[in-house]
Order: C-alpha cells, then structure tokens, then sequence
C-alpha cells in the first residue's frame, strides 16, 4: 500500500513528468512492440483511462461494481447525440458525457450503495442489464437499437450551423479544424488520460482518498470515528462513472458510432480484469493491465487457423496439427476464452497483478545483491 | 379472467425456472458462504446435456429413399430407427425426458469437481475473488459451449405426445378459449416436485440437518465431530443437478444457446435479493413472484401504458425491495 502513503511531492511530480513523456511518444516507442498504429493506441489511452476511473472505486474502497459499462454506454449515446444536433467539436460531447453519466452515476450509486459486498456487485450487475435491455428495445429512437447510433451529414448541429462550419465527406470529430481521427485522435485521447491520471493522483494523496481507503480496510471502525462512509462512496461511484462517461465519449469522438454492445456485461468484467491484472489500488496498475489486454486482444483477434499453421511451420506434421487444435480455440473469434482464462489465472495466483509482480521482483533483486 | 390466469400460468413456468436456479444459489450461499457467478452456466450445461443426448441418439448414417425411383436418393436415418425401427423413433421423441435421467449423474459430477477443483481454494479469500474466479469459470464454459455447439439456438422438441397444448379451460369449466402448451404445464409440476423434494431431503434426513445446522453455524457443527466441508461438497452437488435438470427440462421452451445461462443468472441474483439471501424459502416465493409479474409486464395492455416495462420490472422490483426492506421479502438480518 505504500502508492497511497503521502510521498514527497518531489516523487509525484517526477512521476508525472515521466508518465506525460512516455504517453506522449507512444507513437514511437508503439512501433517497437508492433502497437504503433493510432487505432490501437486510441484504445489504449480509452480503456486505460475506464480503469483507472473504475480503480477510485474498486481499488481505494473495496466496492466491487460489476456494471460500470453502463456509464460507457451512456457516455457514447451522449457524445454521440451532441455529434449529432450540436457540433462535430469533441469538446462539448466530452462535457456532456461526462455530465450525463456523473447524474446516471449519482442515482445508480444511490440506490446501490445501500447495500455492500455481494449485494453491491449485483444490484450494479442488475442496473447494467437493465441498461443493455432497454437500449435494445425501448429506447431504440434515441440508442438506434442492434444497427447503432451513427452520425450522419444532414443531422441538425445547431452550434456548426451557427458558426458556419461545414462538413465534408463522412462527419468526423473536428477540434477547431484538427480532424479527430488517426494520431490527432490519438493525442486527444492522451491529453484526457493525462489529466485522467493527474486527477487520480490527486485524489490518491487527497484525505478524501485516505478515507476511501479506511472504508475498504474496516468500514465499521470508520463509522465509529465519527464518520459517514455513505457521501464518500457516492463521491467515489460518482467519479468513477464519470471517468467511464469520458472513456465511451472518446470512443465516439474517434469513431463516430455508439453501440449498445458495450453495455454488456462481458464490458463491465473486462476492466474489472484490466484493474485487477495491472494491480488494483496502485496508480498506474490498472493503466498498465488495459495495454496489456488490449494489445494481445490485438494480436490475438487477428490471427486464424491458416497463420496459426504458418507459424508453427517448423514442427513436424503430427505436432504442428495438435499444436494448432489446442491454440485454435483460444485464438481469433475465440480471445474471450483466452479472457476467461486470464482472468482464473490472475485471481487464482497473482491478486496483487502486474504491479505486485513488479515489487516483489525488485525486492528480490535486492535481496540478491545484499 | 381468462387472460389473467393464463398470464399467471405463464409466469409460473419462467418462475419455477428462476426458483431452481435460485434455490441452488442459495443453497450454496447458505451452506459455502460463495457467490457462485458460474450457477447460471450450470443451467446452460444442463440444457446443452439434452442437446448432446438428442445429439447423440440421432447418429445418422446415409439410406437410400426406397420411395424416390426416379434416381438415386439418399436420406439421413439415424441408427437406431434402422435397428428398432418404430421403437428407436420413440426414443429419439422422448430425447428430453431421457436426458434428465442421464443429466443428474453428469451434472453431480461437474458440481463436485468444480467445488473440489476450484471453489474449495475460495472458501478463506473475500468476496470479490469468489465472484471474480466464478464469474472467468463461467466466460470459460460458455466460450467452450459456443465454439463446439455454435452460436444458434437450437430447437429441442419436446415428445409428441404432449406437443400441443392442453385445454385446462375445459377442465375447470373456464371456457373452451383457455388452453395451455402440456410441456409448460408438466415444467411447472417438475420444477414443484424438485423443489419440494430438495425441501423434504434438508428437512426430513439426517445429512439434510446437518447441512441447515451447518448453515446456521458452521463452526459448532464442526467441533461436534461432523465433517461438515464433506457435507458441503455434496450440497454443491446438488445444487449443481438442480440448475442441470431446471436447463434440461427447460430446452423445449427455450431453445438453447450459449449464453442462456448469463441471461438467467443475472435475473436468478435478483430473484435471491428479493427473496432474502439465503432464506430457501424466500428464493423460491420470490422465483415464482417475480415470474408472473413479468409475465403481467409483458401483456400488450400493460405495455401500452408504460412501453418497455416487460424489460425492466424485475429490476426495478429488487430496486424497491433493498430500499424499503433491505434484508428481502423473508431474509433474516
């Protein structure tokens, strides 16, 4: 626990110095890794950005919501339909969204947080649900149901209108004149995970983050040190589904199409698994856990059966065809069962993820060279 | 009237599906103290069993159409009508009530190595990791299901015999108009019978008491010499049969797919909010509740007046229920 220890600010500081540089040359070092395409660094810089919200209250109070993709969807309809009757500019959808799901936020957490532990886990589930449902049927006039929510030339934007911007070709994001697709895409995302990550640091060093944390180490010595732990929950629900609003924003913002898709419940355990494998309750684990999963999702969404042969080429016959019956299913269409997998792996034998890995091995070098 | 007792006959088969899947839970929440998020695949694999049984009895191998002498026509007879002709057809009709006898032994044995091989390793770790781990078995076996069963529902008749619908109008001297499909009305008799028989084993055996004592504490019961984690396996177990059979018997209503069991977890969790977590009793009342009050949401006449309501109301009943009585309709606190 020592992240949440007030350090010296001089530490902090360095700290983010380094995170803005290694996030802002990420187009750099991305190609060394075979991730240096903006597409894939966009998701990065997106889903980093859900989980480090959803760490504020997963990982600082111990609240396990299993329904946060319902604010990503909210965040996405939301930019979405500012796209479509204010204007193409990402910044009035990044305010909207992330408005519209700090309210949805407020009651969902409201009601929820009335109860812990498991009762908490399945009323969010039940919430998303009832999200995903409803998106899919009743509310299709403003989510457009399975076909999606996608922005048209001919919708009204009144503000675009007003100020005499046009639009050429298919509508795109459009930051005062930079077209929001491609590494610009990718540089507003950064800019928003920066701040993303500066507000969690503070938050972190904040007494409102020392007492998020005594909730999840013992609530009931908390109450009886005066305090209510319920106003500190909601605040923690709040920002976390803010941070989600922002997350299904930007997906809009550099892909103009809202889904109901990503409402599903598989959404929301995708970054519980991204927390928890990058490190739940430090700073950077859950940013670290979202590259990670997003990047092999990459990798291993893109191949089939015929590369898988061409790769394990070098095998005799007889090997080479069990070798690729065995990966074949955990590959293309099959990377959720890879998922389910890592997901078993990680809980079973590294709670502590990536960042605990990381901690014990340099005590271990350590302990080496003494 | 009619239209209302068929609206609550129809609750009443979804409901006593909800029940099975609910008590289950219960029970291993009462007895483990687990949130088993994989209870909802229990229910897909029992669906899939009878799937796979139907599967298995009609291997089929290539016949020439004796009735065709234009050309050469071949079509697909399974086996077993080309070895006991009329009697195999019967059989493959009565696939799934056949399914629920090979079911018991095959999902007793899923739920006793999935308690030993997983769950037992969970029983000192918090909540979040019980449902974590449970939740990544459950993407596990439903990915497992999808990529060897594809991602179609598939239709599993019922046998002929009661294909139709019976005229329960006529018997209660209702009306000819009120009629009822048999296989719905026979799910509502078997999912009564599972749970009574569940009831009547915890109530009436001695290992049924040593699993409530167990329940209400643990740790006494163990110290009393009784081996209580034994006892508790074979509660997962059973629980793990219950879910079986409630998806095999529930295959001619809903053809299944891989991911029924989720779409059914999810509303069994709030059916054992609602019903006091775990109270057996308010799991089962609150699964047969919540069923027919779905069913009265999804009339046209109700809809009309607050469109989309048939999706959200068990939801928003288990809203209502933790904000006016947290602990559930028979919960202890």
């Amino acid at each position: 626990m020592d992240s949440i220890n007030p350090s010296s600010k001089r530490k902090d500081s360095l700290g983010l110095i380094i995170f803005i540089i290694v996030v802002l040359t990420a187009p750099l070092w991305g190609k060394l890794i075979g991730a240096g395409y903006p597409d894939l660094l966009q998701k990065f810089a997106i889903f980093g950005l859900f989980a480090i919200g959803y760490n504020i209250l997963f990982g600082l109070t111990g609240y396990l919501s299993f329904g946060h993709a319902v604010f990503l969807g909210i965040g996405s309809y939301t930019a979405a339909w500012s796209f479509k009757l204010l204007s193409m500019n990402p910044v009035p959808a990044v305010i909207f969204a992330i408005l519209l799901s700090g309210i949805f936020a407020a009651a969902i957490g409201y009601v929820s947080l009335r109860r812990t532990g498991i009762y908490f886990a399945i009323l969010t589930l039940a919430f998303a649900q009832m999200g995903y449902n409803l998106a899919y049927s009743v509310l299709t006039p403003i989510t457009n149901g399975e076909t999606g929510l996608r922005v048209l030339r001919d919708d009204p934007r009144v503000l675009d209108n007003a100020f005499g911007v046009q639009i050429e070709g298919s509508p795109v994001g459009n930051f005062f004149g930079i077209e929001m697709t491609g590494y610009s895409g990718y540089y507003f995302c950064a800019i928003m995970l920066i701040l993303g990550f500066y507000l969690a640091m503070r938050v972190f060093r904040s007494p409102f983050g020392m007492k998020l944390v005594a909730i999840k180490s013992n609530q009931t010595r908390m109450e009886y040190t005066g305090y209510n732990p319920r106003p500190y929950l909601l605040t923690a629900f709040v920002i976390s589904g803010m941070y989600a609003g922002l997350a299904g924003a930007l997906m809009v913002i550099v892909d103009p199409l809202a889904g109901a898709e990503r409402m599903q419940w598989t959404a929301s355990g995708e970054v519980v698994l991204m927390t928890i494998l990058g490190g739940v309750g430090t700073l950077i684990g859950p940013l670290i856990g979202a590259v990670v999963i997003k990047y092999f999702e990459n990798i291993f969404s893109a191949i089939n059966d015929s590369s898988l042969q061409a790769t394990f080429n070098f095998l005799p016959e007889w090997l080479e065809n069990i070798v690729v019956t065995i990966v074949s299913p955990f590959v293309g269409d099959g990377w959720h069962m890879t998922l389910g997998v890592l997901f078993m792996i990680v809980i079973i034998f590294m709670p502590g993820g990536i960042m605990e890995a990381i901690s014990r091995l340099t005590a271990w070098i350590k302990r080496m060279r003494e | 009237m009619d239209s209302i007792l068929i609206q609550i006959l129809n609750g009443l088969d979804k409901g006593g599906a909800y029940a099975l899947i609910a008590l289950g839970l219960t029970l291993v929440f009462g007895t483990l103290g687990v949130v088993n998020f994989a209870h909802g695949a229990l229910f897909m694999l029992g669906a899939f069993v009878s799937v796979t049984v139907r599967n298995i009895l009609t291997i089929s191998k290539k016949v020439k159409d004796e009735s065709i002498t234009f050309f050469d026509a071949y079509k697909e007879t399974p086996y077993l009508e080309i070895w006991w002709g009329d009697t195999g057809a019967m059989i493959i009709d009565y696939a799934v009530p056949i399914s629920i006898l090979v079911a018991i032994p095959v999902m007793l044995l899923i739920g006793l190595m999935m308690e030993r091989g997983l769950i037992q390793y969970f029983y000192k770790r918090g909540d979040a990791d019980q449902i974590l781990v449970t939740f990544g078995l459950a993407i596990i076996i439903q990915e497992i299901i999808k990529a060897n069963y594809g991602a179609n529902p598939i239709p599993t008749p019922a046998p002929d015999i009661v294909a139709g619908s019976a005229s329960i109008g006529a018997a209660l001297g209702l009306g000819e108009s009120l009629v009822y499909p048999w296989w719905r009305l026979i799910y509502l008799f078997f999912s009564v019978t599972i749970i009574g028989a569940v009831f009547a084993f915890l109530k009436y055996t001695t290992f049924g008491m040593v699993v409530r004592a167990g329940m209400h504490d643990r740790e006494t019961v163990g110290l009393l010499g009784v081996n209580v984690e034994k006892a508790f396996t074979i509660v997962f177990g059973i629980a793990a049969v219950v879910a079986g059979l409630a998806g095999t018997m529930y295959t001619p209503i809903l053809p299944p797919d891989y991911h029924m069991g989720m779409d059914f977890l999810v509303l069994s969790f709030v059916v054992v909010v609602v019903g006091g977590m775990g109270s057996l009793g308010g799991a089962v009342a609150a699964g047969f509740l919540l069923g027919i009050l779905q069913s009265f949401a999804s009339m046209n006449e109700v809809k009309s007046i607050i469109p989309g309501i048939d999706q959200i109301i068990i939801y928003l009943v288990a809203v209502i229920v933790l904000l006016v009585r947290p602990r559930g309709l028979m919960g202890k606190d």
